[in-house]
C-alpha cells in the first residue's frame, strides 16, 4: 500500500477494522515519512516513535483478537504541545516550561489513548499558544508544507504543518483567537473550534480561560466531525464544560445544502478590512459554488470586524497577563520576543476596560446569535491573506490580525475553516463557515457538501 | 480628549509600580509599544453601553455548581 501518508481517518478505520491494514504497518510508513522530511517543517516538537509503535502493536493484537474500538482504534494522532500527555513533557514552546512533565492526561489525550489512537508525539505551537513565528525559542517554529520558506499560521503550527504534510491523518489543536482554523487556513486542512464547552480543556495550558476552545485539525471535514465525535463530552472537572448531550456529528454528512440558508458576511472582508483579492476571489467562488449545489445565499451584516478583534483582544490580553504575571515579574528574558510583546499588552488594561469589553462581548454576541433565525450557517473569511514568508517579520505584524476567526472566540460558537483553492503561487486559500451554539454537524453538513464539490482534498504538497 | 503620548519614562515607572522591576530598556520598550495598543483597543470598545448592560459572564447558582 503506497498511500499510507494520505489515508483519511474514515479510510484508515476501515482497512484496520477489516484486518487488511496493520496499525504497526501504518504506524510504521508515517514514522518513515516523518523522519524523512520533519527536519524540513519542524512539525514535531517532540517526536515519539517508539510510543507510537507500542500504541500501535497493542492496536494490532487488539484488533487481531475481535476488540476494534471505534475510528481511532490504531489511527495515529498528534498533540499541540500545550496538551499534557502523561509521562512527556508540556513545555508550550517556551524556555520556561521546558522540563514542565506532565503527570496526567489532558481529557483529550485520555479520549484518544481509550479510542486506542496511535500517539505520534507533541506538536509545534507559538509560544504559549500567542507568541510566533519565533526563532529566539529553543525549537525552531514549523513551516509550511506547500512551502517551507512561508509561514503555516498558528498557533497549532504543528498541527496543521503535520496533518497537511502526511505525518498524521489528524491532529488536536487549540483555538483563543483563531489558532486552530490560521494553521488550518494556511496549511489547506479543515480545523475546527467548536462551541465553548463541548470540549473539556482540562490539561490543556490557559491563554485566556473565557475564550479558550480545543479542536481538531483534520484533511477532510468526515475525519474532523469523527474526531470532534470522540473528543467532545462533559467533563465535570473543567469549569467551562457545558452539560448536555454531544457527538452524531457524521449524521448529516451526506444531506446535501439544497434549501438551506447561507448568511455571508462579507463586510468583514471586503470592507472592514479588505483580504487579498486572490482570496476575496477564493471565497467568492466557494460561496457560489454552494449557490449552484442548490443553497439559498444571502449578504448578512454584524458588527464591523474591528470591534470583534478589539474585544477579542481586550479580554485576551487580560486573562492572559494574569496567567504569566509572575513569570513576566521574576523572568522575562526567557519569553521569546514576540509571546513577551503580546503578554504585556494586558498589563495596564483598566479593570473597566476589561469589564466593557464583556458587556460588548455580550451584546454583540446575542446580536450575532439573533441572526440565526433567518440563516442556518453563516459563511465569511478565515485569514484575509495567503501565507507570507516566514522570515518576513514585516509581513508577519502585518497580516497577524488581519483575520476574521477571532469574533467567533468571542461569541463561543462553532467555526470551521476550510481550503477554498490555491494562489498562483500554490499556497491555499480558506473560508469558515460559522453557526449558532452547538450547531457543529450543520455546519459539517455544508461543509462537507463544498469539500465533495470542490475536489480540494485531492491535492497534497510535494515535500 | 486624547490620552497623553505615554514616554519610555512613563512605562518604567508603571511597571516598576507593579513589581515588573527586572525588564530590560528592550523589553520596556516592548511593553510601551502594546500598552500603546490597548488605548488604542479601549478606543475602538469605547461603545454606548447602558448601566443595564451586563458583562457577558455573570455569576449565577444553576444545578449544583457556579459560573
Amino acid at each position: 500500500m503506497t498511500d499510507l501518508p494520505w489515508l483519511t481517518v474514515a479510510e484508515a478505520a476501515e482497512l484496520l477494522r477489516g484486518k487488511k491494514l496493520s496499525p504497526v504497518e501504518y504506524a510504521k510508513a508515517l514514522i518513515a515519512r516523518i523522519e524523512r522530511h520533519d527536519s524540513k517543517l519542524n512539525a514535531f516538537l517532540r517526536f515519539a516513535p517508539e510510543l507510537a509503535l507500542e500504541d500501535a502493536r497493542r492496536a494490532e493484537t487488539e484488533i487481531a483478537r475481535g476488540g476494534w474500538r471505534g475510528p481511532f482504534h490504531g489511527v495515529p494522532y498528534g498533540l499541540k504541545d500545550i496538551v499534557d500527555y502523561a509521562g512527556l513533557p508540556t513545555t508550550s514552546h517556551s524556555k520556561i516550561l521546558k522540563d514542565n512533565v506532565a503527570t496526567a492526561d489532558a481529557a483529550v489525550a485520555q479520549k484518544l489513548r481509550a479510542a486506542g489512537g496511535v500517539f505520534m508525539g507533541k506538536l509545534s505551537t507559538h509560544e504559549f499558544a500567542i507568541g510566533g513565528p519565533s526563532f529566539d525559542l529553543p525549537w525552531p517554529p514549523a513551516r509550511n508544507p506547500w512551502n517551507r520558506d512561508y509561514f503555516c499560521g498558528g498557533s497549532s503550527s504543528g498541527s496543521g504543518a503535520a496533518t497537511a504534510a502526511g505525518f498524521l491523518p489528524a491532529a488536536i489543536g487549540t483555538d483563543t483567537g483563531g489558532s486552530v482554523r490560521n494553521p488550518a487556513a494556511m496549511c489547506g486542512v479543515a480545523g475546527i473550534k467548536p462551541t465553548y464547552g463541548v470540549v473539556s480543556r482540562r490539561g490543556v495550558f490557559p491563554l485566556a480561560f473565557s475564550l479558550d476552545h480545543v479542536g481538531a485539525l483534520t484533511r477532510t471535514v468526515r475525519d474532523n466531525a469523527l474526531m470532534l465525535d470522540l473528543i467532545a463530552g462533559h467533563d465535570p472537572l473543567d469549569p467551562g464544560s457545558v452539560n448536555r448531550a454531544t457527538g452524531g456529528y457524521t449524521a448529516q454528512l451526506e444531506r446535501g445544502v439544497k434549501g438551506l440558508r447561507i448568511g455571508v458576511i462579507r463586510h468583514f472582508y471586503t470592507r472592514d478590512m479588505e483580504a487579498d483579492p486572490e482570496m476575496t476571489a477564493g471565497i467568492d467562488a466557494a460561496i457560489a459554488k454552494l449557490g449552484e449545489l442548490g443553497a439559498e445565499v444571502r449578504e448578512i451584516k454584524t458588527d464591523p470586524l474591528p470591534d470583534w478583534l478589539a474585544c477579542n483582544r481586550t479580554i485576551l490580553t487580560s486573562e492572559a497577563f494574569a496567567i504569566h504575571e509572575k513569570w513576566l515579574r521574576e523572568r522575562p528574558q526567557d519569553y521569546g520576543a514576540r509571546a513577551r510583546e503580546r503578554l504585556l499588552g494586558g498589563a495596564f488594561v483598566r479593570a473597566a476596560d476589561y469589564v466593557n469589553a464583556t458587556r460588548v462581548r455580550r451584546r454583540m454576541t446575542d446580536a450575532f446569535h439573533a441572526l440565526f433565525s433567518e440563516i442556518d450557517v453563516a459563511v465569511t473569511a478565515s485569514s484575509l491573506d495567503p501565507p507570507c514568508r516566514i522570515d518576513d517579520d514585516d509581513a508577519i505584524e502585518r497580516t497577524y490580525g488581519r483575520q476574521a476567526r477571532a469574533p467567533f472566540n468571542v461569541t463561543g460558537g462553532p467555526a470551521l475553516s476550510v481550503p477554498v483553492g490555491f494562489t498562483k503561487a500554490g499556497l491555499p486559500l480558506a473560508m469558515q463557515i460559522v453557526g449558532a451554539p452547538f450547531s457543529e454537524a450543520l455546519i459539517y453538513r455544508v461543509a462537507h457538501a463544498y469539500e465533495r464539490a470542490a475536489g480540494w482534498v485531492e491535492r497534497h504538497p510535494q515535500l | 480628549m486624547p490620552e497623553e503620548e505615554l514616554t519610555l519614562d512613563q512605562i518604567r515607572k508603571m511597571a516598576a509600580e507593579i513589581g515588573m522591576t527586572r525588564l530590560s530598556d528592550e523589553h520596556l520598550k516592548q511593553l510601551l509599544r502594546a500598552t500603546k495598543a490597548a488605548r488604542v483597543r479601549r478606543e475602538v470598545l469605547a461603545a454606548d453601553l447602558g448601566p443595564a448592560d451586563e458583562p457577558a459572564h455573570v455569576y449565577t447558582l444553576d444545578t449544583g455548581g457556579s459560573r
